[in-house]
């Protein structure tokens, strides 16, 4: 991972923005950065936008089904954003794309933004 | 016929790093963006699966990538380690990971991606050969 750009949405809301490959090299820094936001009480809803991820291996898959795994865990909901071809190429050929919560465009966040619960 | 051998000393960045390289020497030849994104990928689960269980994270250890390119026919990668014995595993085609299986999805990315592949260990060395069919529309016109 080159970069990870947090934006706070409202109180309950984090979006994460995940810039350049998410594979082996970066896995483990990638976990440790997002661990505090999957852990906070105040975050409900992590939104992990992929629209500037590069590349996607197998350990990055992994590391996309931990942080929904351990959101599951607490009740708290996980969305992949404004996936890049790219992500869609990789998760497609391990069938995911029907696994994980995606939201296809910025209408579809705002909608998400909106509904109750999430402020 | 073209040939080009790649060889990298075992390190965490040596996947990205070989798979980028082989993915630039590629692109001469092919211009289907989608089969060079997959191929990239292909080539960095097998050497991470080569960093992680063959050389087990040892920064000593030699990764060697054999690329034979038949235009209009195939494409061949043979990637050579000589680490701990690796075995094919015992499913062939490997079976799809469980989706919340936060592991295990390398061999499965390259069954799905590979027209062939094969797992072979003969004197200290594993080797994967890995096979993609190749269509002219594939191709850089001209080569």
């Amino acid at each position: 991972m080159k970069c990870l750009e947090i934006e706070k949405k409202g109180e309950e809301v984090c979006i994460l923005h995940y810039i350049g490959e998410l594979t082996l090299e970066c896995v483990q820094e990638a976990k440790e950065e997002t661990e505090s936001y999957v852990r906070s009480d105040a975050v409900h809803t992590l939104v992990i936008d992929l629209s500037r991820t590069v590349f996607l291996d197998s350990s990055g898959i992994g590391f996309l089904v931990h942080i929904h795994n351990r959101m599951q865990s607490q009740d708290k909901k996980l969305y992949l954003y404004n996936l890049s071809h790219q992500v869609k190429k990789t998760l497609g050929l391990v069938k995911l794309l029907d696994f994980f919560y995606i939201l296809e465009s910025e209408e579809e966040l705002e909608q998400l933004m909106d509904e109750p619960g999430t402020q | 016929m073209i040939q080009k051998t790649f060889r990298c000393q075992t390190s965490p960045r040596a996947p990205r790093k070989l798979a980028k390289a082989i993915r630039r020497f590629l692109s001469r030849y092919l211009v289907d963006q989608d089969m060079l994104y997959e191929l990239e990928l292909a080539l960095t689960e097998a050497c991470s699966n080569i960093v992680l269980y063959a050389y087990k994270h040892d920064t000593e250890g030699e990764i060697r990538i054999q690329v034979t390119l038949e235009p209009g026919s195939c494409l061949v990668i043979e990637i050579t380690d000589w680490g701990c014995p690796f075995h094919s595993p015992p499913e062939s085609p490997p079976v799809q990971p469980d989706p919340r299986s936060e592991s295990g999805r390398g061999i499965y990315l390259i069954s799905q991606i590979m027209d062939a592949y094969r797992f072979s260990h003969s004197q200290q060395m594993n080797t994967l050969r890995m096979e993609k069919k190749l269509r002219s529309e594939h191709e850089v016109p001209g080569n």
